[in-house]
């Protein structure tokens, strides 16, 4: 069975076709990367997975669970995870907090046990606690964790994101351009950082502008235009592709 | 029963007339800034008591003491945005701000002219109210026919200009798209400055007529803003038809239906209303805004 | 335990302050303290944890206090019955009033809020076979009186109802902390800064707003309670979009998104308008001078002020 598999899906607005007719599958354990110019559809194809927004047509199934009507919170309940391109969240909390309501999914503290503030309640804090500490050293962000997420610099605040999400144990991570903005140097961390995550066993789908890191740690790229998926593969295979140069040699290409 | 039909209609258009006044300079503020103005109320009310000092004080003509609180209001709605909204504008834009400072400038309005006039009525004395014009079973004293005539000219000239003149284009750009605005050039601080001058003005005036038609107290804005909300989401936020229509239907609604019912049961219909609007189509029926779902 | 000896040296300095200022006007000031600081620090979870603005807030607290008033006096229940059912009945009405106004947010939200607190003081006035309407409804009896070893307390005394109202403010206090610190504070928190993103956590922004609203009101509902039967008469006048405003003053001057915030405000709110008094209505316009110039420079209020010269406050309770 497909670890995800989408089919025919397609999403427009007022005319203009956001996702047409788009199918893919996703492994587990793989790491994918969707590329392609901008405006063709990357980031609404993750909120149609996602449940942000709901297809027109289509079908999205998660280990073989049909997601495309369910709410968001409940497809994070599956396990699929996403990040968002804006930073600057849950400005006044500390990094350690900020992790910490990642985990919520798995606290299973009651609303009584919280009122009376037992032993229950405070042990899943506790572990809660625990839980974000480990993921703050996996991301080598263990320093940063009684800073204000605010304060924290740019290339920080999209590894919070990351964070984060790892808190809710995913399956499957969907990151939003984690790269974006990033120098090199940055950006190399960032693919450590990724490679990282897919050893724990999370299958991880990209969608990056950054070539070198897309060819890099990708198992197979999709390729995304005007919202149609005009080529998958290998990233050695995308890269000769003759429709995808065309693509990005007609347009802005970026990295 | 029937033959009082007329004269309730034209009551209701007299009262629907008030109620468009106010409600277009609230739904302008809120179409263009988005911003809910909670002291619009009191805007209205200062207008009346601007119009009566200077009729009873300074001793204008009636007609030339509503051109002076026009002036006048406009001028405290654009200080008014000026340092107040643009100060939040600037720091913490977030809409429940907006209302919370409105809420606050309201409190400051309304007690400030309280302390400084008391809570006494008064109402400003206007030539028009001695005569009266009798049609058909209706009576109708000019003052109430100067209301509908002013509304009627007011509305008229406002479409006008934001049709065809070239800052009402750049207001229904801003209201439509703010960042898009800005990046064609739009000088949306000013765009704002005149929405809250214009919208003030509007609410000044009406003031000013109220207040010889009724009663010039301090109390009188509170009493009317949550009419003019009503129409304005009734109407639709932001749509200058919706504020038509709405205003002029919920007068209606109040002086054929308080015909028949006490007072208080249909202040309850008008906010069993609001709230029917706001859950079904928030933008009203009007309006095109988005933005209301949580 | 040095960690708790601040708070605690606070709370030993309130339960001995009415027996200081032992005149029934200062005990008044107090007992009606501890009712604007439950209001308040219910009102704070709404707009400072889940980031709307609620403008009925006045009316929970009138649709407790009726409630408790109508059945001690109409139907002889005794206040430890009444006290929960109107409890019950504010958070019940909240959840009702909730279902469709939480669907909307912003400035939506609040004129939705507005109406409601309209309706419900219309109806309270044209209730009046119920409520007497704008007469008011004079006779509520005290919530009685103790017999403890040989002793006869009765709250209808103010000394006695102080320290039963104190009670039941630190009992709220404890909750509210509670609440906040453990996973549903967290959740509150991320539904108020991005709903989107908190869902895609697996928090569910609708339930997390539901129940912090139906404890917000239900508390007010306790406040109510406390309320009539320490007036024991109690009219629409008390509970109008005024008292709502008067309540919100105190969570934004106070402080929002904190515990301490509320508390803060309304000690300040309530002892401030007898120290004005002398000024008259001047006093509310410098209540709405001060929102305004809390809202555009000190958006964190009194709190913040104070947080700007120590460390960060505590959000989460932490």
């Amino acid at each position: 069975m497909d670890f995800l598999k989408i089919s025919n899906l397609s999403k427009s607005y007022g005319g203009v076709n956001a996702n047409s007719d788009i199918s893919l599958s996703i492994q587990e354990g793989e790491i994918v990367s969707i590329i392609g110019p901008n405006g063709a559809g990357k980031t609404t194809l993750f909120d149609l997975i996602t449940g942000v927004t709901r297809a027109d047509s289509g079908s999205v199934r998660f280990q073989g669970t049909e997601m495309s009507h369910l709410p968001t919170s409940d497809i994070a309940k599956l396990g699929v995870v996403r990040t968002f391109q804006q930073t600057k969240i849950f400005r006044d909390l500390t990094v350690l907090e900020a992790v910490m309501i990642g985990h919520h999914l798995h606290d299973s503290t009651t609303l009584w046990q919280s009122l009376l503030a037992n032993r229950a309640a405070r042990d899943q804090k506790q572990n809660k606690r625990d839980h974000a500490l480990e993921i703050l050293e996996f991301m080598g962000m263990a320093d940063m964790r009684d800073l204000i997420t605010q304060n924290l610099p740019y290339g920080e605040q999209k590894l919070l994101n990351i964070a984060i999400a790892l808190a809710v144990e995913p399956k499957l991570l969907l990151l939003d351009e984690p790269a974006a903005g990033m120098n090199p140097m940055e950006s190399l961390r960032m693919l450590g950082t990724i490679r990282k995550i897919q050893e724990t066993g999370i299958t991880v789908g990209l969608v990056e502008h950054n070539m070198r890191l897309v060819m890099n740690i990708s198992e197979r790229v999709f390729v995304l235009d005007y919202g149609e998926l005009i080529a998958e593969g290998k990233p050695e295979e995308i890269r000769a592709n003759h429709k995808v140069i065309e693509v990005y040699l007609g347009r802005q290409a970026s990295a | 029963m029937i033959e009082f039909i007329p004269q309730l209609v034209i009551n209701g258009i007299v009262l629907g007339s008030i109620y468009v006044l106010v409600a277009l300079g609230l739904t302008l503020i809120f179409g263009i800034i988005d911003v809910v103005n909670f002291a619009h109320g009191e805007f209205y009310m200062i207008g009346a008591f601007v119009a009566f000092l200077c009729v009873s004080h300074l001793g204008l003509p009636y007609p030339l003491a509503i051109v002076a609180t026009a002036v006048i209001v406009g001028v405290f709605g654009l200080i008014t945005e000026r340092v107040i909204i643009r100060s939040l504008r600037r720091r913490d834009p977030h809409p429940i701000n907006y209302v919370l400072v409105t809420v606050g400038l309201s409190t400051f309005l309304l007690y400030g002219i309280n302390f400084i006039f008391g809570p006494d009525l008064r109402r400003i004395p206007s030539p028009y109210m001695k005569q009266v014009i009798h049609f058909a079973n209706v009576y109708l004293t000019t003052q109430r026919l100067l209301v509908v005539l002013v509304a009627f000219l007011l509305v008229a000239l406002l479409a006008y200009f934001v049709k065809y003149s070239s800052l009402g284009n750049q207001m229904r750009a801003t209201a439509q798209n703010f960042t898009a605005a800005r990046i064609v050039g739009v000088n949306t601080d000013r765009v704002f400055a005149s929405t809250f001058l214009i919208g003030s003005m509007l609410a000044g005036i009406a003031g000013a007529l109220v207040g010889a038609m009724f009663v010039t107290e301090p109390a009188m804005g509170i009493h009317i803003i949550v009419k003019a909300f009503i129409v304005v989401i009734v109407g639709g936020m932001g749509s200058i038809t919706g504020s038509i229509v709405a205003g002029l239907g919920l007068g209606l609604l109040e002086t054929l239906a308080g015909a028949v019912m006490p007072a208080e049961f249909l202040d309850i219909i008008g906010f069993s209303i609001m709230i029917l609007v706001l859950l079904t189509k928030p933008t009203g029926i009007f309006g095109t805004k988005g933005g209301a779902r949580a | 335990m040095p960690r708790f000896a601040p708070k605690g040296i606070l709370i030993l300095a309130a339960l001995a302050m009415p027996l200081v200022f032992n005149e029934a006007f200062y005990q008044h000031i107090m007992i009606a303290a501890v009712i604007n600081v439950i209001l308040a620090v219910s009102l704070g979870i709404i707009v400072g944890y889940i980031g709307e603005l609620s403008l009925a807030h006045g009316a929970f607290y009138g649709i407790g206090a009726y409630t408790s008033a109508l059945l001690m006096v109409k139907l002889g229940l005794p206040f430890v019955a009444a006290f929960p059912l109107s409890v019950a009945s504010a958070g019940f009405m909240g959840f009702i009033i909730g279902i469709p106004s939480l669907r909307l947010s912003g400035h939506y939200f609040a004129i939705a809020t507005l109406g409601f607190q309209g309706i419900v003081v219309l109806l309270i006035i044209n209730l009046v076979d119920l409520t007497r309407g704008p007469m008011g409804l004079p006779g509520i009896p005290s919530p009685g009186t103790l017999n403890l070893f040989g002793w006869s307390i009765s709250f209808g005394d103010k000394l006695p109802f102080f320290y039963l109202a104190f009670a039941v403010m630190i009992v709220v206090l404890i909750l509210v902390r509670n609440l906040l610190r453990y996973k549903f504070g967290e959740a509150f928190i991320a539904t108020r800064e991005d709903s989107l993103l908190a869902a895609s956590l697996g928090v569910q922004p609708r339930n997390c707003r539901m129940l912090a609203f139906v404890i917000s009101t239900a508390l007010a509902g306790a406040a109510g309670s406390l309320y009539a039967h320490y007036t024991m008469f109690i009219s629409p006048d008390s509970f109008t979009l005024g008292e709502s405003i008067y309540l919100v003053t105190m969570v934004i001057i106070g402080g929002r998104g904190t515990i301490v915030g509320p508390l803060i405000g309304a000690v300040i709110l309530t002892g401030l308008p007898e120290v004005l008094r002398f000024a008259g209505d001047l006093q509310f316009v410098i209540y709405g001078l001060m929102l305004m110039l809390v809202v555009i420079f000190l958006p964190k209020g009194i709190v913040g002020l104070v947080d700007q010269f120590k460390q960060r406050g505590a959000p989460l309770g932490n």
